[in-house]
């Protein structure tokens, strides 16, 4: 994702610097030298949040056991069989003549919700802005408006890690062995075959047990977007001056939510796979944003400037695998630092 | 002895399995209880076509290390040959090898001589008079077919067929498409089971080159008597077994008895264990004399509905995509029946077309030795049949022997198995896999190796 979204963020700065729009000249001569602006900034966010909602956990789909397999074979099992089957350990045949295979059902984290705790956000700001008049404030001074265009990305890392005990359903599909004499553990069929043919109906037999549960989530999101409004700037002292602007925002939130989550069950004998989960999603989001900065013009032409945005935008919420992560971009608070040319 | 039982064997009711590691028993050679070697099986009497594989075993008991020495007396010539196993292996027989074969065994305590034993070496001739099978007609008659496999230069051919009157009678030839031969009945000693055969050409004329139907023999079957009975074998009386030319010079001819196969007209069926579908046939040795071995090609197979190739998975090997099954020795006049293992990617029994088996006798099969063992993890006697479970590394080639005492030489199960890089399960019913079923047996030993 990490990938794509790089190439994305390189087309569309070059697309908005490639718009730089050719400025007509001002009819004043005295006041408009210097019509057109870019301006290139770090930003750095710090009011991002996420929530995460453990839904139940659900039961994948192809079933995937703790300690063994049964998969279709060549024959797309014909006659409700298939060699392509496997098993781990000896006592899985049972004394019925079964071949029992387990998965754990549930978490102890199942109902419940937490925070993600997010790292520092960062990201880049490229800009253009057009000059589009002044207003005189004194003799030396006058104020200078206009409209300014953007394209941006922030990077943002959320996590969370914690520990839960609670019960969970250890369940086994016991599967007919018809009389067919497996072979010794561990054991794993071919999807060709031929191999000793498994029956795929079985019987469910479900046992409740405590568990510790050890879950790692991380929500990494990616927001790419673009910004238009006015702006303004005040000649405050000598080179320094204030600037500040305001204007909607469109962007897409790109998110990958994430996380493994590993089982340990009191029957210290029966040893579960990790969980996993890996799930992207993508969502326009529209809001504003309004900026304020101080700058420092080194010369003429250009300019340092630092300051603080802040962006309202609506909330993104990503879910698989019985999990539901939300994205909180509704108050964004920036420092953002650069450099402005103006020409 | 020199094979040594691995700890791991188990005891079955009613076969008892021993799976056996192949082991030297090592004593010192200073040992004082040192114990001088003793021929428990001397080597017997071989015949073999000029060509063919011949082998002479002994058995032999003794302090280890044995060494044998093997003492070949020819014609002219006395030859030893140094062993370090008790066989004696001549893969492709001359005539000049014709003699009398005796081995010495010898170990710290001393050294024992064996009795001799013939090697017999009949000239090679693509030249067959063949009883092709036979097969039953509608009336319960028993039909041989009488082929020729002709070099073009046979004028006359002649020979006799003994037969048990008490399974056989009323003997009756007819000639076959080619009308063009005169065919002479002896039928003097009929009563005493044998009828000789004459088949000439016209004046100057000579057979086709080529395999050739010349008659048919047709006997009732004794009431009482059963089908795998009947049993033919060639024999000089009345008439002498020969070929001349149109000259009237001798010709090479070998006289031969095919084996008859039957089919089970029974669906194959699915067995579960293997994921295979199963099909049995008879196979019967009409002949007064054993064989080496049958190949039976299985004709007539195709894709499967998935357009995977049918294949038998009891094949020794295929040629040209025709699986071609293995099987022998064949003793005079035994019925055996041998299972075929079909393999069908979709498992729709449906796929199985309608196959024709064509029966060849082969040529001793060349046993194989080895000392790459593999250890048997597993080896159930169940439902009838041994399973035989070890670990394989992926495409390795992996051969099961067998034997029935501990005593007996290993014989080598073909096809080997092809590893897949997991545990298989290698099933023993029998033939064509081994001579015999394992529930047919008291004790039935197996090792493996690559």
């Amino acid at each position: 994702m990490k990938t794509a979204t790089c190439l994305r963020s390189a087309g569309l700065l070059f697309l908005v610097v490639g718009a730089s729009l050719t400025p007509s000249r001002a009819q004043d001569p005295e006041l408009s030298l210097d019509r057109n602006r870019v301006m290139v900034a770090a930003r750095f966010s710090f009011n991002i949040t996420a929530d995460l909602r453990n839904l139940r956990t659900p039961v994948p789909s192809p079933l995937q056991y703790d300690d063994g397999i049964v998969q279709s074979d060549i024959s797309g099992n014909a006659g409700g069989k298939t060699w392509n089957w496997g098993y781990q350990n000896a006592n899985q045949v049972t004394e019925r003549g079964s071949l029992a295979l387990h998965y754990t059902a549930g978490s102890p984290f199942d109902g419940t919700s937490a925070s993600l705790n997010a790292d520092l956000g960062a990201g880049f700001e490229l800009a253009y802005g057009r000059e589009l008049g002044h207003i005189r404030l004194s003799r030396n001074r006058s104020l200078t408006w206009g409209l300014q265009a953007g394209f941006g990305s922030l990077s943002i890392n959320l996590h969370n890690d914690s520990t839960m005990a609670g019960m969970v359903d250890r369940v086994a599909h016991e599967y007919d062995l018809n009389g067919v004499v497996v072979p010794a553990a561990p054991y794993a069929g071919s999807f060709a075959g031929p191999g000793p043919l498994l029956s795929t109906n079985y019987t469910i037999v479900t046992t409740n047990l405590a568990a510790t549960s050890s879950q790692e989530v991380k929500l990494e999101s990616l927001v790419l977007g673009f910004k238009l409004g006015p702006f303004v700037e005040w000649p405050l002292y000598k080179r320094l001056s204030l600037q500040a602007g305001a204007g909607l925002a469109a962007v897409d939130v790109l998110t990958q939510l994430r996380w493994n989550e590993s089982l340990v069950l009191a029957d210290p004998s029966i040893t579960t796979s990790p969980r996993t989960g890996d799930y992207d999603h993508s969502e326009w989001v529209l809001g504003y944003y309004a900026n304020a900065a101080l700058a420092y013009a080194l010369n003429d032409s250009l300019s340092l400037f630092v300051g603080a945005q802040y962006q309202g935008l609506g909330d993104v919420s990503v879910a698989g695998g019985g999990k539901e992560a939300t994205l909180h971009l509704g108050h964004d608070v920036e420092i953002i630092a650069g450099i402005r040319a103006s020409f | 002895m020199q094979f040594k039982d691995h700890p791991s064997q188990m005891r079955m009711t009613p076969v008892l399995l021993m799976v056996a590691a192949v082991a030297g028993l090592q004593r010192a050679a200073a040992d004082t209880n040192a114990v001088p070697p003793v021929i428990l099986q001397p080597p017997q009497d071989v015949s073999a076509r000029e060509g063919e594989y011949a082998e002479f075993t002994a058995l032999a008991d003794g302090t280890s290390p044995l060494s044998y020495t093997w003492v070949q007396s020819l014609t002219n010539a006395t030859n030893s040959i140094v062993t370090l196993t008790p066989a004696l292996q001549l893969f492709a027989t001359t005539t000049n090898e014709i003699g009398t074969y005796s081995v010495i065994v010898t170990n710290v305590a001393g050294a024992v001589t064996s009795q001799v034993a013939a090697l017999q070496v009949r000239p090679y001739t693509p030249r067959e008079w063949r009883v092709a099978g036979f097969q039953t007609n509608a009336s319960g008659q028993v039909v041989f077919p009488l082929d020729l496999a002709a070099q073009g230069d046979e004028h006359v051919l002649a020979g006799s067929l003994r037969f048990a009157p008490n399974v056989l009678q009323n003997p009756a030839v007819t000639l076959g498409t080619n009308t063009n031969i005169t065919l002479q009945i002896d039928t003097s000693q009929t009563n005493a089971g044998a009828l000789g055969l004459t088949v000439s050409w016209p004046a100057g004329l000579t057979a086709t080159a080529g395999v050739q139907r010349l008659a048919s023999l047709t006997c009732d079957l004794v009431a009482g008597a059963a089908v795998s009975q009947a049993a033919l074998a060639w024999t000089n009386q009345p008439v002498a077994m020969g070929a001349t030319d149109v000259s009237g010079a001798s010709l090479l001819l070998e006289p031969m008895i095919v084996p008859a196969f039957f089919v089970d007209s029974n669906a194959p069926s699915l067995e579960l264990q293997t994921g295979l579908f199963l099909k049995t046939g008879t196979l019967i040795n009409p002949g007064g004399g054993d064989l080496n071995g049958v190949r039976i090609r299985v004709l007539g197979l195709t894709n499967d509905s998935l357009g995977n190739a049918i294949s038998v998975r009891t094949a020794a090997f295929d040629t040209n995509s025709t699986p071609c099954l293995q099987y022998g020795p064949v003793w005079a006049g035994a019925s055996n029946t041998l299972t075929f293992e079909y393999y069908l990617s979709d498992r729709d029994r449906r796929s199985l077309p309608t196959n024709t088996f064509d029966v060849y006798i082969m040529q001793s099969p060349r046993p194989l030795y080895t000392t790459n063992n593999v250890t048997i993890g597993r080896a159930l006697f169940t439902n009838s049949v041994f399973i035989v479970e070890f670990p394989t590394a992926s495409n390795y080639a992996y051969y099961v022997q067998y034997r029935t005492n501990l005593s007996a030489v290993w014989q080598t199960s073909l096809p080997a198995v092809v590893g897949t890089g997991n545990r298989v399960q290698w099933v023993d019913r029998g033939p064509p896999r081994t001579a015999s079923p394992p529930a047919s047996e008291t004790n039935r030993f197996y090792h493996v190796f690559w």
